[in-house]
């Protein structure tokens, strides 16, 4: 019997009808050939015990894994070196002048600037905007680039086949290389900076 | 008041021998609790097909943790209670529909066709009146309706199933009550009375 939730005897007459009929659902017969079914393609259950062991053995196995891996570390094969590192050696002069931040300094007043005393004693090197390098595979646009920023002897420019104005100055020149993702510059353009960034 | 459709919990030495995979004993318990399953998730859901899968999933999901069932813990029928009662809820929230009414027509036109036509149209037409009532019920009202006035759970087990305490089962099943007759009373009246009253309509 099922207990009636109504106190009116027509509400209680609705609800002893909907109990009624619920009473007599049923699935059908097929219900229990797919449940069984499935219950059969089920692998039965390993005991607790067996799998407490399997559990242990898998995690003996995580461990030793993770401890053979922390050996390993860090691994034998040599680290490749930097980008800026291969692009240094190409060009055939030590260190990048971008490894030190540059410091921004006041312009000279405009006095100065118009009296061209900026790089007054320095001789000068007049490079194209942008230069193709020789023997440098072109500029994909695709590609992912890197500049570098160098200070070359001039010697190392004249190295690089440009005609200098004045051969036996000697100093050096800051530039701008672009180097490709193999480590190969692409091109190389002359910075301007002021006197006091030149020292 | 317990329902007399409701089996009483399998005997350890038939569950001893399902924990161990025998598929015979499976199907025996099968047997004893699928209408009792499907009821309630008919109840649960108002649609006939969503009651055959969860079923299916529930007889399934207990074939697979029936090792994890402890006795002592709580009656087997208490148990299989809250798998299709979760099952129930999360088809509930993932479909977030309401109750069809396609397992009573079926009712009704089945019904058309007993010795006393016109009765079991009228016993047909109520039961439309009060499922179609507890369908728009929330979740939370309808399980404990469901399960205490239909299937005849006492509090405690009803308590057991829902996760929740007695004194908020009584106070929740208070409430749905309520709310079903002010429904029932609103909505059902006019089919109420007059099939309650044959012979008032009777020429």
């Amino acid at each position: 019997m099922t207990s009636a939730p109504f106190d009116d005897p027509h509400l209680d007459a609705a609800w002893r009808a909907y109990a009624g009929l619920d009473r007599q659902l049923a699935p059908g017969p097929e219900l229990e050939h797919l449940v069984l079914a499935r219950c059969r393609a089920i692998p039965a259950p390993a005991p607790r015990r067996q799998r407490r062991v399997v559990f242990a053995l898998a995690a003996a196995a995580a461990g030793a894994a993770l401890a053979l891996t922390a050996r390993a570390w860090p691994p034998l094969a040599p680290v490749p070196a930097p980008i800026a590192a291969r692009a240094m050696a190409v060009v055939g002069y030590p260190p990048p002048v971008a490894s030190r931040p540059l410091r921004r300094k006041a312009m000279p007043p405009p006095a100065a600037r118009a009296a061209g005393l900026m790089n007054a004693g320095v001789p000068r090197v007049e490079l194209p905007a942008a230069l193709m390098l020789f023997d440098a595979a072109p500029v994909q646009l695709s590609e992912p680039l890197q500049m570098v920023r160098l200070r070359l002897p001039r010697e190392a420019l004249q190295a690089l086949g440009l005609a200098l104005l004045e051969p036996d100055a000697g100093g050096v020149v800051d530039v701008d290389v672009l180097v490709g993702e193999d480590g190969l510059p692409r091109d190389i353009r002359q910075v301007r900076m002021g006197r006091e960034q030149r020292q | 008041m317990s329902d007399s459709s409701r089996p009483d919990s399998p005997d350890p030495a038939l569950l001893g021998r399902a924990v161990a995979g025998d598929q015979d004993a499976f199907a025996e318990i099968y047997q004893r609790y699928h209408q009792v399953v499907y009821r309630f998730g008919c109840a649960m859901t108002g649609s006939e097909p969503a009651a055959e899968d969860i079923t299916q999933e529930a007889f399934v999901a207990l074939f697979r943790e029936l090792s994890r069932y402890d006795p002592n813990r709580a009656a087997f029928t208490t148990y299989l209670y809250g798998i299709v009662r979760n099952l129930s809820r999360e088809r509930l929230r993932r479909e977030r529909r309401f109750l069809s009414l396609d397992v009573l027509g079926s009712r009704i036109e089945a019904a058309s066709y007993t010795p006393d036509p016109s009765g079991a149209m009228a016993d047909a037409e109520l039961a439309s009146q009060v499922r179609r009532t507890l369908g728009q019920l929330p979740a939370r009202y309808r399980e404990l309706i469901v399960l205490c006035d239909l299937h005849g759970l006492s509090y405690a087990d009803t308590a057991v199933v829902v996760n929740i305490s007695i004194a908020a089962v009584r106070s929740r099943l208070h409430r749905g009550r309520q709310i079903l007759r002010r429904q029932l009373t609103r909505i059902a009246s006019p089919a109420v009375r007059r099939a309650g009253h044959p012979e008032r309509c009777a020429i």
